[in-house]
């Protein structure tokens, strides 16, 4: 089990395929990929090529061991569905695992292969993020070659230590429609669990006289696929999620509230805040030259920055417990746990009070289920209330001082301290902080026309340049920047990244570039590309099935100036403008003589959610504003 | 015993100039310190200041045992290289015989209040990933790494495999200063070495090690010491469109020829192409193993009524039947990982497997077939004068069929029976049959092509299209293998371009047989603006590339298409009722041994027809020609 993994405890037994969202630190090629396959990775298929026929896991569970049963079953009905054949069982140091067995059925249902011991290899199973982690899996793959056939393969795990007892999502892969599900949990009757389930129905409950069964039965066939500005497709699987009310992990503790949760998390950190003498040294020095809270706060922060790196190594409880502040403070490198929980014993040292904060980190805000208390989070942060000022610090980040970012604002932190816990908002970013505003002045005298481009990006844009900028170099750099960053055609020739200080939530981002196709002359007519907005393509509304989801405004303003050789005049109509409940777009033409064009265009779009009726009036709003962007200016020469 | 050298090359005269470091491990001096940008390459995230290897043979338990150690010391320069502080060792594991990693030593060397500050690296700290049964990684982060830190490391890894003695690459991704090997070698084994990516060494000698000689058994003798270094050597840049790193990293390669046993007798392990060729044939995973293949096979052949058919009909049955019910698990393999029956059971194989199996199938036919040795793309070239068996990872199919040499490659279902896949393409590959040496071209000079024909209809603000695309050859297999028959990827594509697709108008035809192009047809529309009443056509729309992949003014590595590659597209449309033609681009016609290019526009009447056609006629094209690639893609 581990912090980062984004689904948790949801996913930690499935071969579920998807995307997971990383800590903010190993996120930065995932965004880049979902920006460019935005929308293309399509999932759905028009015939099956496999299907998850009969799953089931049988849990047994008491004071003191917990046992799943897990069963699948997968016809394949093509090649194409033959990547199923290949089986990973997760386990981990936790978990033991055995009784591994599977076949193979042909048509007729009759027996024609068995899995053999000696054909299951063992391989780590460590996550891109990470640099290690006791988890592995045994792997091996059953196949046949008359279709259809079905694969038939079962193990078992037994745990001692749990803080979930199923966290249950009976599918293959969000493509692979699932026949009929069941999860079975047996316990004796006075053991109390805690569960819920979304898009399944409630379960059976059965009471003997010395156990309960509770049973879910369930199937998936819609074929969940991801969409634009929407919530993340996990929210639409169905999912069982069952904890125990009182449990035994590293220390014992009860999910009867978020409070006792709270309780149990502080305990298990009890002592992990010692710092070394040496390095206490060095903190006094550090704050030599602060003179207020503000500045001891900020100072430290700067400390942490230059003196630590993100390296997530997890092993045993490693998942929920950090590992202690002595051993960051002389290896100066952690994990997300580790390095906030070191920082709170830093600032302690300073007197000044913070608060071990979990979160849900993702690119789309996933939202907490108050109702459940359980470890729903995967990251954490630093929360510093204060009278007159309130902090928010990610110990893991580079980026400006007290700047969350896209990944954890505007969502519930599950507050820890050893007088309970609570849920506070992280601050959301405003309008103003997620502006991207680009200048333009476009030479045409020669062709390819030639831009010198200037940028301040604030918000997503902020992190992504900056995130480039750090982890690459040289001709790296120029090529991802002109790969993900410069709009289509363009190709750069310099370019210069800067911030005013240290912990601006803005970045600049200059260039110069040429273009082939930005301009092109037929007899007398002048024919010029508008620089479009960067806006990812959305559904049209017969193929949207989920809500809007807007999780921070899109703020974008441009300013593009064409220098023109021939004296022109302008043949285009001069202005557009847009205004809905999504939020504003404006476009205006103007020559200021004939030898210069100036277009500037402005959009925003609020920072809301809205049900799947208004996507209707959404989608035309949105398309409105595309259609303008990619409208040619026409100029005709007048001499 | 001396090494065996094939080659000599010069040794270099004119070392150039150097930043000189300390190159002792645990010794910091102040130049080390004071670096914050290297001379050569100020872009370097990190620079390797030393890298310093050495191989030597050690008695263990009667046996002899090759230890390598390793000590590098590293200055990081940016954030961005704090990467090369993290540090994984492979070592390797067979059954009960494996290597060994130990001696591990790590540490920091930062300024703090203007002092040299040592952290040392706590070896408990390390951690073993298992990657398969016979590869594990040791990992460790070095502790309190930050940009301007000095890092170094050692390690020793004792193995008892003689047969590869450990490889030295002088390159890495980012600069290295002083990068030295030395390998002692004993009368025992003898090895023989290749450089790549250079064509000499700063200092390379060779002398009798000045100890006190050494015994094993009766045997008396002292270690050769074979030194090579090099200095200020570039960071490797991984351009794009290579065909592996692995053909162009600067690098020293080592491989065992001979082995002399203390009675006095000697096994020669590799002299010459001859001598592996027939211990293949021998090979129980290589030569027996079509024998056996040839036997499983006839008894899979229910109907003999295909004996009596012609080659190209016993080619093409051997061939299906293998790619019908064995798939290929994507492992690349030279030699078969188990009996052919094992195969025949499991149902999948390696490509070793796989296509060996299918040679046993066709010589049981009556058909002439024969293992092709062949390295892949990703795994680089080989070098025809240097017999090294670990050139290869990969064997094809080569087979006569009515007097003609058809390449093959069974692991790839959508592919032509006669064509291999494009990870097949590089260079020639080793025909291994008896008492003959003779390589085979693998390069395909028969250009693959994608012909898009549009008809378009104008009407008030839109365009409506009629698209229908052609493929062949390798464009076809690529579009076989990413989209199949899958109307919602392939609509997914087409939204890409901007289009407005008609619904259910996709039709991909022959999308399985494979012998035939591949059609891909269906209608969509798209805005089309009229200013100022005039209408301006993009005759090709969306289709045609508009960014150069080449972004580099200038190229040090070939540039390598794969396959000759052939686009052509072709526009139909009648002017719209009230419109006249006022413009039109004028003809260009490029033709030359690199590259061709037409684009024409016919106009009769009403109807126009706008043609546009370029063929990269070669699959390389050398440094050379980089710039007028780069030109011709504008």
């Amino acid at each position: 089990m581990n912090y980062t993994e984004s689904v948790i405890y949801w996913f930690s037994n499935q071969q579920l395929k998807m995307k997971k969202n990383n800590t903010v630190k190993a996120t930065f090629l995932l965004i880049l990929i979902c920006k460019l396959l935005c929308g293309f990775d399509a999932l759905a298929q028009q015939e099956e090529d496999a299907a998850l026929v009969f799953v089931s896991t049988n849990i047994f569970v008491n004071q003191k061991k917990l046992v799943r049963e897990n069963h699948f079953e997968i016809k394949i009905n093509n090649r194409k569905g033959e990547k199923y054949t290949s089986v990973n069982i997760p386990f981990s140091n936790l978990s033991k695992i055995g009784k591994i067995e599977a076949f193979i059925k042909d048509a007729d249902g009759i027996i024609i292969k068995k899995l053999k011991k000696s054909d299951i290899v063992t391989k780590s199973a460590i996550e891109k993020y990470s640099f290690y982690e006791d988890n592995f899996i045994q792997s091996f793959r059953l196949k046949h070659n008359v279709y259809p056939y079905t694969l038939v393969y079962s193990y078992q795990t037994i745990e001692k230590e749990f803080i979930h007892i199923a966290s249950w999502i009976p599918l293959l892969d969000t493509d692979v429609p699932t026949k009929k599900a069941l999860l079975k949990i047996v316990t004796p009757v006075d053991y109390q669990i805690r569960f819920m389930q979304t898009h399944l129905n409630e379960p059976l409950i059965e009471t003997t006289a010395d156990q309960i069964t509770y049973q879910w039965e369930g199937n998936y066939d819609q074929q969940v696929k991801s969409q634009v500005f929407a919530p993340p497709v996990f929210d639409f699987l169905p999912q069982v999620n069952v904890v125990p009310l009182w449990f035994e992990f590293d220390k014992s503790g009860s999910l009867e509230s978020w409070k006792s949760f709270g309780s149990w998390q502080n305990a298990i950190m009890n002592g992990l805040d010692i710092i070394p003498d040496s390095e206490l040294l060095k903190i006094q020095d550090v704050l030599k030259e602060a003179n207020s809270r503000s500045d001891t706060i900020k100072l430290l922060y700067h400390y942490l920055q230059d003196n630590t790196r993100y390296i997530n190594i997890s092993i045993e409880t490693g998942g929920l417990k950090p590992y202690p502040a002595s051993y960051v403070a002389h290896n100066k490198y952690g994990d997300c746990k580790a390095l906030t929980n070191y920082f709170r014993a830093v600032l302690k040292s300073a007197n000044i009070p913070s608060y071990y904060s979990k979160v849900y980190a993702s690119n789309r805000i996933h939202d907490i289920d108050h109702n459940f208390p359980a470890q729903q989070f995967n990251h954490i942060i630093l929360y510093l209330p204060g009278e007159n000022e309130s902090f928010w610090l990610d110990c893991t980040s580079d980026r400006a001082f007290d700047y969350l970012g896209t990944f954890t604002q505007n969502r519930d932190a599950l507050i820890i301290d050893d007088t309970g816990s609570w849920f506070v908002r992280t601050p959301k970013l405003a309008n103003n902080e997620v502006l991207e505003s680009r200048t333009a002045e476009i030479l045409t005298a020669n062709l390819p026309a030639t831009i010198k481009m200037e940028q301040s990006l604030r918000g997503y844009m902020y992190e992504l340049v900056f995130d480039l900028d750090v982890n690459y170099t040289g001709s790296e750099k120029k090529r991802m920047l002109n790969k993900y960053l410069l709009p289509k055609g363009f190709e750069i020739s310099d370019y210069e990244i800067h911030r005013t200080h240290r912990d601006a939530r803005e970045i600049f981002f200059h260039y110069t570039a040429s273009a082939s196709e930005l301009i092109s002359q037929y007899g007398n007519d002048i024919i010029i590309q508008n620089v479009p907005f960067d806006l990812p393509k959305i559904e049209t509304p017969a193929e949207r099935t989920f809500p809007i989801q807007l999780d921070y405004p899109i703020n974008k303003t441009d300013t593009l100036h064409y220098m023109l050789s021939d004296a022109c005049q302008l043949k285009n109509p001069i202005s557009f403008e847009l205004n809905s409940i999504f939020g504003t777009y404006s476009y205006t033409l103007s020559m200021i003589d004939e030898h210069h064009l100036i277009v500037t265009k402005k959009i925003l779009i609020h920072s809301n959610r809205y049900p799947l009726s208004d996507y209707e009036a959404f989608h035309s709003f949105y398309t409105a504003v595309v259609e303008q962007e990619n409208k040619n200016i026409h100029l005709t020469k007048t001499n | 015993m001396r090494l065996f050298f094939i080659i000599l090359f010069c040794l270099s005269s004119a070392s150039s100039f150097t930043q000189e470091f300390n190159t002792s491990f645990g010794r910091i001096g102040q130049k080390e310190v004071d670096l914050q940008q290297y001379e050569h390459d100020e872009d370097a995230e990190a620079v390797v200041l030393f890298d310093i290897g050495k191989s030597h043979f050690i008695k263990n338990e009667g046996s002899i045992d090759v230890v390598f150690e390793r000590k590098t010391r590293i200055k990081i320069l940016a954030e961005s290289g704090l990467e090369y502080a993290e540090i994984e060792i492979p070592y390797y594991i067979d059954g009960s015989q494996k290597e060994l990693v130990y001696d591990l030593e790590a540490s920091t060397y930062n300024i703090e209040d203007g002092k040299l500050h040592t952290t040392t690296f706590d070896e408990k700290n390390t951690y073993d990933e298992t990657i398969n049964n016979n590869w594990m990684v040791k990992k460790f982060a070095i502790p309190n790494v930050r940009s301007g830190s000095i890092i170094e490391y050692a390690y020793k890894i004792s193995s008892p495999f003689k047969f590869n003695l450990h490889d030295w690459e002088f390159q890495w991704k980012i600069p290295v200063v002083y990068s030295e090997y030395i390998v002692n070698t004993i009368p025992f084994y003898e090895y023989t070495w290749l450089l790549q990516g250079s064509s000499n060494f700063d200092i390379q000698e060779s002398y009798t090690a000045k100890t006190l000689p050494r015994h094993f058994g009766s045997i008396e003798y002292k270690d050769i010491v074979n030194r090579y270094v090099k200095k200020n050597i570039p960071a490797f840049d991984n351009t794009e469109f290579i065909s592996s790193v692995n053909d162009y990293i600067i690098k020293l390669d080592f491989q065992l020829s001979k082995v002399n046993y203390p009675s006095g007798h000697s096994i020669e392990i590799m002299t010459t192409w001859e001598k592996m060729i027939e211990e293949l044939l021998k090979h129980s995973d290589f030569g027996k193993y079509i024998n056996k293949s040839a036997k499983a096979a006839s008894k899979l052949i229910e109907d003999n009524e295909i004996l009596n058919k012609s080659d190209q009909e016993k080619f093409d049955f051997a061939i299906d039947y293998v790619k019908k019910n064995f798939s290929w698990d994507k492992r690349y393999r030279k030699y078969a990982t188990d009996s052919p029956k094992k195969m025949i059971e499991a149902k999948y194989g390696s490509s070793a497997d796989i296509n060996l199996f299918t040679i046993g199938f066709l010589n049981t036919l009556g058909i002439e077939a024969y293992p092709l040795l062949i390295s892949t793309r990703d795994h680089g070239k080989i070098k025809y004068d240097y017999p090294f068996a670990h050139f290869f990872n990969y064997v094809i199919i080569l087979a006569r069929v009515d007097d003609q040499l058809i390449l093959s490659d069974a692991t790839e279902p959508l592919s032509l029976n006669k064509r291999i896949p494009t990870r097949c393409i590089n260079d020639k590959g080793l025909i291994i049959q008896e008492e003959k040496v003779s390589w085979i071209k693998l390069e395909t000079t028969l250009p693959s092509s994608i012909k898009t024909s549009l008809v378009l209809d104008f009407s008030e603000d839109e365009v409506n299209v009629l698209n229908s695309t052609t493929l062949t050859e390798y464009d076809a297999l690529n579009f076989r293998k990413n989209y199949s028959d899958n109307t919602v990827l392939i609509s997914e594509k087409i939204k890409e371009n901007g289009y407005t697709l008609i619904d259910s108008t996709i039709n991909v035809t022959n999308t399985f047989e494979v012998n035939k192009p591949l059609i891909v047809a269906y209608q969509h529309t798209l805005k089309q603006e009229i200013v100022s009443n005039k209408l301006f056509v993009k005759p090709f729309l969306n289709e045609i590339i508009d960014e150069n992949p080449f972004k580099q003014k200038t190229r040090t590595y070939p540039i390598d298409f794969t396959y000759p590659q052939k686009r052509t597209y072709q526009s139909y449309f009648e002017i719209p009722e009230g419109y006249e033609l006022t413009y039109i681009p004028e003809d260009v016609i490029i033709n030359n041994d690199l590259f061709g290019l037409i684009f024409q526009v016919k106009n009769e009447g009403k109807s126009i027809t706008v043609f546009f056609d370029y063929v990269f006629k070669q699959s390389t094209y050398q440094v050379a020609d980089y710039s007028k690639i780069k030109f011709y893609f504008n």
